[in-house]
């Protein structure tokens, strides 16, 4: 049976001290040696009111990941400048001169990986991307388009751009979402 | 309700329908349309109660004889986000609703 690793974070407060700062260890559950110094330590201890610790231990099984902080905000924000102008050089680059033909359909598949890649090798952590891409035949049709979203203004974000040829068009979108 | 029962796709098609069926394509109306098709949808969504954000997309085009494609690609938790597409009609207009959910 694989050892259980358990995370353990304390932070001592006593009354009259400064509170030390909160540390986190990483100890094996099934050290029976130390668990037995421990039993003894704690078996004659006094508490008293200077000395009364508050901690929480939280049980990790092996294969979890060892710590999932939430942090509220993101330390970068997505770029919007910057992204649109990578979606331009990556879709101008593909489309080009291209016509309009059955194979379209292969062609906005292929767009909408290559959006997606160059934006994650942008390396924005915590960020998930989620790129559409339209392409219409220009042939005398109206199209309109909308989104919107249900998200946090403050972190979330979408990025757009509309090619035109003389065939067809396209049309790019990069949602950016922040994972908390 | 009746609502609870209908799988995601026909959630979002009765929304579709309730948006924009019954009507011919109005170029004046379309932007309208599009506007209360992702509303629909949204509400519908939020009534859920569940915990994630979720992004509508509505493409509505006019029935002349030219073609649509559409691909989305996502980097996202597997297990937990998810999207669905519908794809909607009527004798003058086509209707293409994609909804994505990412667990918060």
């Amino acid at each position: 049976m694989l050892p259980r690793s358990s995370v353990t974070c304390s932070d001592r407060r006593g009354f009259g001290r400064e509170s030390q700062k909160s540390r986190v260890t990483i100890k094996a559950e099934n050290d029976s040696k130390q668990q037995r110094n421990r039993t003894k330590k704690n078996a004659g201890a006094v508490k008293t009111e200077e000395s009364i610790p508050w901690t929480r231990s939280i049980t990790i099984h092996p294969g979890e990941s060892a710590w999932r902080p939430y942090q509220t905000a993101p330390h970068r924000r997505f770029p919007n400048e910057l992204v649109r102008s990578v979606m331009k050089s990556t879709v101008d680059a593909r489309l080009g001169c291209l016509e309009y033909t059955a194979s379209c359909s292969a062609v906005a598949t292929e767009l909408s990986d290559s959006i997606k890649d160059a934006a994650k090798r942008l390396s924005y952590e915590r960020y998930k991307l989620i790129s559409y891409v339209a392409i219409g035949q220009l042939r005398d049709s109206d199209v309109t388009c909308s989104s919107r979203g249900v998200w946090c203004p403050a972190a979330d974000t979408f990025t757009e751009y509309v090619f035109k040829n003389e065939h067809l068009f396209a049309l790019c979108i990069l949602f950016a979402v922040y994972q908390e | 309700s009746v609502l609870d029962k209908l799988t995601e796709s026909e959630l979002f098609t009765v929304a579709v329908e309730g948006a924009i069926g019954g009507n011919a394509y109005q170029h004046s109306r379309v932007n309208q349309w599009t506007n209360n098709v992702v509303e629909q949808c949204l509400s519908q969504l939020s009534k859920l109660g569940k915990p994630f954000k979720y992004i509508v997309t509505c493409i509505i085009m006019q029935k002349n004889g030219a073609g649509l494609q559409t691909a989305c690609s996502c980097f996202w938790d597997n297990t937990t986000d998810g999207s669905c597409t519908v794809r909607w009609e009527n004798k003058s207009m086509y209707c293409i609703v994609s909804v994505f959910g990412l667990a918060i």
